[in-house]
């Protein structure tokens, strides 16, 4: 019994904070493919610039780690921006496949830049020792860093309720969701919110890539890896669902975990077969209203 | 294009007579070693290694031997893709006129191509490529790395050595883990020790946290792991240590963490155990001209490591094979046959080839990490001599 407990401590522990990660990375795309309906395959190439641009900093500038992320998120953030109404307005009135093409074109284009300016290594990215130590909680030792992880989690989402909840911009960026010919016929200008919500977007995922780093480490084929857990939190969220995809981000890592701890050699599935099963019962999203 | 080839033959024949007439044997003078490496993708460090090694070989010992230039093409296959692999080895053989081909980071790519090299002849030596079943694809294979149960036994030994009593054993969920995994349980039990625990973790695992929570709840004193240096590395590492596994057991792996990855890893690193068939840090005259050329040649802060290691004994092994058909038309097969049996001092040690199964007799490393002068090192803290790879049967059961 008390073993059983002790196991259902840890799985809450680290699935929950391996859950957040996956919320701060995909986050971003939840939104941005609510709003402007365009697959961003890109979005992990952001999440990986992200990272790298920090590390850079801090290894490059000697900038601390704390500002080193925040420096990196908002430069991506305004590179995300550049690209919005340089390359993404382009794709919103053509076929999906071109969008999925380009944008996973883009891709391709940063995992080629990544290994030819930093090489195909994993890219060293150290945590300050604030980070690197361990907590007692619950009768175990716990890593800071996961603590870290889930404190930003919980900031992101305090951010995004204050933000759509209690302003107008959110307020003008929940009808631009909803109905985006309507929200522009009342006199919203949609096409900048577009641009600002794309820039909050794929500034999230570089706050993800550069925070996530002691998890998912960076290399040149990050972009591409880390694709697939980030398209499986949007599929089980629904587009532009941001609430739901607190709780399935959450849920996922929680499921993970426990599979991988309780059937090491097929939890790795587990996922897939909830991905599998939320589409199919569930196609609006698993906390979504289905129409 | 068969068609083209028929009506160019007569056109080439005399193009070729006539060449002949001018240099006799002209066509002899080079030998054309083919490449296939991994230039681009996720195994690029490999395939790096192969360029570093063979370059380092040509710079110290030159570009001719037994009255020939020896002359390397690269191929590049940019990833884990075994069809690739093998339409560059034909293209290669076909087209470029390779009289050997050489590099092979990975298996998977040398199996698809054991056919080509049975039915044209073709002398072949993989760098890497550890799986048993290669050499067995053709009798024109021969290796320059290892028999992968060579250091997985070893590791083994090393455990038991140190007292180790009960192991827990962590591989990737692939063929070479597989084989780690049967190779490190089978000899830990031999030599008396407990295995109280093994899992194959999916090669896309990224959180290890669960994995390592269950090795937590053993009484384990020792654990092997046996997984794709970079992220999975890395994080398996990270998670162990953050139990303190790392600093209160023995783990043992392989190639995780050599000399040039350690920048990747945090301090969490210190103290895990590699056993290997190459060290950097060897002392003997052939290695350290290795590394002193590699560093004149590629900065101050370029690492040997195990790929260009095997690269530069693999250099030598084609060098020998080219020296033993001096004076005579090449005749692959019979290169391949002279060199069965060589020993020599390699980078690596003192090293063989057993002449009745083509593995290579060698040593092999238990290297340490640690830090010295606040930089991380492998240091070697132990060695098996003359290890030989086992036989098919003691792989099979």
């Amino acid at each position: 019994m008390e073993q059983l407990l002790g196991s259902l401590v840890f799985i809450v522990l680290y699935g929950g904070t391996y859950g957040a990660v996956l919320f701060i990375i995909s986050v971003g795309l939840v939104m941005t493919m609510g709003l402007m309906r365009v697959p961003n395959l890109a979005h992990g190439a952001f999440a990986a610039i992200g990272g790298y641009g920090a590390a850079l900093l801090m290894n490059g500038l000697g900038l601390n780690y704390y500002a080193a992320v925040a420096l990196a998120t908002m430069a991506v953030a305004a590179l995300g921006a550049l690209a919005e109404r340089t390359i993404y307005v382009r794709l919103y009135r053509i076929p999906e496949l071109d969008q999925i093409l380009l944008t996973v074109g883009i891709s391709f284009v940063v995992i080629g830049g990544l290994a030819l300016l930093f090489g195909p290594n994993v890219f060293a990215f150290r945590l300050p020792p604030s980070l690197s130590a361990s907590v007692d909680i619950l009768g175990r030792s716990f890593p800071v860093y996961r603590i870290f992880l889930l404190a930003v989690g919980v900031v992101i989402i305090a951010g995004f309720w204050l933000v759509f909840d209690r302003t107008n911009f959110g307020a003008k960026l929940r009808a631009a969701v909803d109905n985006r010919s309507m929200a522009q016929a009342t006199g919203i200008d949609v096409e900048r919110l577009v641009m600002l919500a794309f820039a909050a977007g794929t500034g999230l995922a570089a706050l993800g890539g550069a925070i996530g780093a002691g998890l998912f480490p960076l290399e040149p084929l990050y972009p591409i890896k880390y694709l697939t857990i980030i398209l499986i939190i949007v599929a089980i969220s629904g587009f532009g669902n941001i609430k739901s995809s607190i709780a399935v981000a959450i849920l996922v890592g929680i499921i993970e975990t426990a599979a991988r701890f309780w059937l090491p050699e097929v939890g790795g599935f587990t996922v897939y077969a909830l991905v599998i099963g939320a589409v199919a019962l569930r196609p609006a999203g698993l906390f979504a209203r289905q129409e | 294009m068969f068609e083209f080839r028929a009506r160019l033959k007569p056109l080439l024949s005399a193009a070729a007579l006539f060449a002949g007439l001018i240099a006799p044997a002209a066509a002899q003078e080079t030998i054309k070693v083919g490449i296939l490496s991994q230039d681009t993708g996720p195994f690029a460090l490999n395939g790096q290694g192969f360029h570093r090694g063979i370059e380092v070989y040509q710079a110290l010992h030159g570009d001719t031997i037994g009255g020939r230039k020896i002359e390397f093409v690269f191929r590049d296959i940019g990833g884990p893709n075994p069809a690739v692999g093998k339409r560059l080895a034909e293209e290669l053989i076909a087209k470029e006129k390779v009289h050997i081909l050489a590099g092979f980071a990975l298996s998977s790519e040398a199996l698809a191509v054991g056919k080509l090299v049975e039915e044209t002849k073709t002398p072949a030596i993989t760098f890497i490529a550890s799986s048993p079943a290669v050499l067995a694809g053709s009798q024109y294979f021969l290796k320059s790395g290892q028999h992968i149960a060579q250091s997985s036994s070893a590791g083994a030994v090393f455990a038991r050595k140190q007292n180790k009593e009960r192991c827990y054993i962590v591989v990737s969920d692939y063929q070479p883990g597989h084989d780690a995994q049967h190779a490190f349980r089978k000899t830990f039990e031999e030599k008396g020790g407990k295995i109280v625990g093994e899992v194959r973790v999916p090669l896309n695992t990224v959180d290890f946290a669960s994995i390592v929570e269950r090795i937590a709840a053993t009484d384990a004193d020792c654990i092997n792991i046996f997984v794709p240096p970079g992220a999975p590395a890395i994080g398996l590492l990270r998670a162990l240590a953050e139990r303190g596994l790392v600093e209160n057991t023995f783990v043992v792996g392989m190639g995780e963490a050599e000399d040039h990855v350690l920048p990747q890893y945090d301090d969490s690193v210190i103290g895990f155990n590699g056993a290997l068939y190459y060290a950097e840090a060897l002392d003997n005259p052939e290695n350290k001209a290795f590394v002193a050329k590699l560093q004149e040649l590629f900065g101050p802060d370029a690492l040997p490591e195990f790929a260009s290691a095997s690269a530069y004994d693999g250099a030598h092994l084609i060098y020998q094979m080219v020296k033993s058909q001096e004076g005579k038309d090449w005749d692959g097969p019979a290169a391949v046959e002279a060199v069965k049996g060589l020993s020599w001092n390699g980078v690596r040690g003192s090293v063989k080839i057993d002449p009745a199964t083509r593995e290579l007799v060698q040593n092999i490393y238990l290297r340490r990490v640690e830090k010295i002068d606040g930089k991380l090192k492998n240091v070697i803290v132990d060695q098996l001599e003359a290890v030989e790879a086992p036989s098919e049967e003691w792989m099979a059961h």
